[in-house]
């Protein structure tokens, strides 16, 4: 605790830089997102590198008896860094990358939408109270007990694919975010705006969203982004359950829960084809939970979970 | 008559709930552009055919028509159709799958005993695992088993359940051969081998949620044992089995219960993945099919099952609460 105290962290860029020197597990988390960052930004440039996309069938990588990739490894070589896809030959080295294109793209637009509807809708209940709050908290509480996984599960079905499957992940995802972000925001806005300078901007004539903009958002962004990053793997892993099940990124398209749903049926006689998309998910779950670990920790010292 | 009321009020306030529910998965799935009567319409579909399944199915009323239809059914039963075609779905009906030409509650409570053998074993067993964990390193914090577990439960938080599945397949199933790999006996038919079946299913289940109550327990119990009544039990001369068995566990319990609500609550969302890895023939596998087939009736059956089965496990939370804390009694 006392190292807590010793560091004063006047902005939230200080408070973060400062994480990152003390507690090795979020810089641990902080190195490996950036890894698998620079995976997705660069996921084309790899593959070329590599000689090889995530698209081509290469029968010639497979064994023609069983399907499964030729040599040892699932065919892991100088060709294929991470072996071939059974049954298809498609390089699984570049199945990874790009998936982690997909996998970023809809773990942090999801969280940017739960965020920004959480924010907007929790902030306008607290400050404004009232009748809309007490609607807001009403709707808040419908949707934490709606059955989210199982109406994704349906809506994938029931909507047509002629819409982008990527846009409706993140809306939906994005959506049944905003409750529990509402909830912290309005209750931080509740104890703000008893403070004096949000009572000050308010008798000098500040309009809500004035107040909103310069006096509540500064002091706000601490917890929203704890929050928005404790809440990017779950995202990540929802999209995954989504797509493992069928219902989320189609193929061609690279994803690490489809690339597992089919390693499913060669886990026995294929374990590297389970490995890599494995892996990588896990990382990237595993990075934002010990890294959004760090960061509550380090902006929001009560309630500290590792120490 | 406090009591009553409050009982009436949260009575009122659920089925509010539950009503919501049903009807915003109403409107997406009956106002999306596809067309159930299209689907379970015979080939070749002429328009015909295709108007004719429409009135059978109740799809030419609009559509706030067809979403009272649907709530008076769960009270009356409905009839489709008419004369010795017709079909009756009885009382409660929650729809009728026309794909299977069965009422969507006997296909629900067909498929839910392997699905809660599944859940209920598992939540036993992360349950004690997970809270007996979290108490043990608290005690011992700092030590390297309290790192060691904890290093564990964030990648047991991180791992989704099928990778530990398949793992667990991989290794305990394939590998070393020791438990089957799925499957599901009754039962009925044989307590023994239901249970060897489930061992696997359950201790993967169990490994991605102890993960979450191991760390929730231990950061709670700390906090716990800095409070004032702790200091002054131990003052007062009680033994340290009882300070931690009797008046701390008892407020470490109060936010578990709440997560192992959720948890219950979204039982079902959470078995559709375990019983696709374990090719468990249940709610999830029923679910799944009903998206493969397009089965319209049947996803809103069972995302209405869902919903109720979150405020279920929220009513029971709360009367947990109340044998708790008594602060929290009546409320």
């Amino acid at each position: 605790m006392s190292e807590h105290v010793g560091a004063p962290a006047r902005s939230v860029g200080a408070a973060i830089r400062a994480m990152l020197r003390r507690d090795h597990w979020a810089l641990a988390g902080a190195v490996t997102i950036v890894v698998l960052g620079i995976a997705a930004v660069a996921a084309d440039l790899l593959t070329a590198i590599e000689g090889q996309d995530p698209y081509s069938y290469s029968t010639g990588a497979l064994n023609p008896e069983t399907g499964g990739p030729a040599g040892v490894l699932g065919g892991v070589s100088g060709a294929h860094w991470f072996g071939v896809e059974p049954l298809t030959g498609r390089d699984l080295f570049a199945i990874v990358v790009h998936g982690a294109r997909t996998s970023f793209l809809i773990g942090l637009a999801a969280t940017a939408v739960s965020v920004l509807v959480g924010v907007l809708i929790g902030a306008g209940a607290g400050y404004l109270g009232g009748w809309y709050d007490r609607v807001v908290t009403w709707t808040a509480d419908v949707f934490l007990g709606f059955p989210y996984l199982v109406f994704m599960i349906a809506l994938g079905a029931v909507v047509p694919s002629s819409v982008s499957r990527p846009l409706l992940l993140i809306l939906v995802i994005g959506f049944f975010g905003w409750p529990s972000i509402a909830r912290i925001v309005r209750s931080q806005v509740l104890t703000l705006k008893k403070r004096n300078f949000v009572s000050a901007a308010r008798i000098l004539g500040a309009s809500p969203w004035q107040v909103f903009r310069s006096e509540l958002l500064p002091n706000l962004w601490a917890p929203v982004i704890v929050l928005g990053t404790l809440s990017i793997p779950g995202k990540i892993g929802l999209e995954a359950a989504l797509s493992f099940l069928g219902v989320g990124i189609p193929p061609p398209t690279p994803s690490w829960g489809r690339a597992i749903s089919t390693a499913v049926d060669w886990v026995s006689t294929d374990p590297m084809f389970l490995f890599f998309p494995g892996v990588a998910l896990f990382l990237a779950t595993w990075a934002f939970t010990v890294f959004g670990d760090g960061l509550r920790d380090a902006l929001d010292p009560k309630t500290d979970v590792r120490r | 008559m406090r009591a009553l009321r409050f009982a009436a009020s949260r009575l009122v306030g659920t089925l509010l709930v539950l009503l919501v529910v049903v009807f915003i998965t109403y409107v997406v799935f009956y106002l999306v552009p596809s067309d159930p009567a299209q689907l379970s319409c015979g080939r070749p579909c002429t328009e015909q055919n295709l108007a004719l399944a429409r009135e059978f199915m109740g799809l030419d009323d609009p559509w706030w028509r067809q979403f009272l239809d649907f709530l008076g059914g769960i009270v009356t039963g409905r009839t489709f159709g008419v004369g010795a075609t017709s079909i009756h779905c009885s009382v409660p009906c929650f729809g009728y799958s026309f794909q299977q030409n069965t009422d969507v509650v006997v296909l629900i409570t067909e498929r839910l005993p392997v699905t809660f053998s599944l859940g209920l074993g598992a939540a036993v067993i992360w349950l004690v695992t997970g809270v007996g964990a979290g108490v043990l390193v608290a005690l011992r914090r700092g030590s390297a088993l309290d790192r060691v577990t904890l290093a564990g439960s964030v990648a047991g938080v991180s791992a989704p359940v099928y990778l530990v599945g398949l793992l667990g397949i991989l290794v305990l199933g394939f590998t070393l051969d020791v438990v089957p790999v799925g499957g599901y006996v009754p039962f009925a038919e044989s307590p023994v081998d239901w249970a060897w079946h489930l061992v696997l299913p359950w201790l993967v289940l169990a490994f991605s949620h102890a993960a979450v109550y191991v760390r929730l327990t231990r950061s709670q119990m700390l906090e716990t044992l800095g409070e004032d009544y702790i200091r002054t039990a131990r003052a007062n001369g009680l033994r340290e089995s009882k300070v931690i068995g009797k008046h701390a566990l008892r407020n470490v319990l109060l936010p578990i219960v709440t997560v192992f609500g959720l948890d219950l609550g979204t039982l079902l969302g959470g078995a559709v993945i375990t019983e696709r890895v374990f090719s468990l023939p249940g709610l999830g596998g029923l679910l799944i099919d009903a998206v493969t087939q397009r089965d319209l009736p049947l996803l809103l059956g069972c995302t209405l099952f869902a919903a109720f089965l979150i405020v279920l496990a929220n009513v029971l939370v709360d009367l947990c609460y109340g044998v708790l804390d008594p602060r929290a009694r009546l409320t």
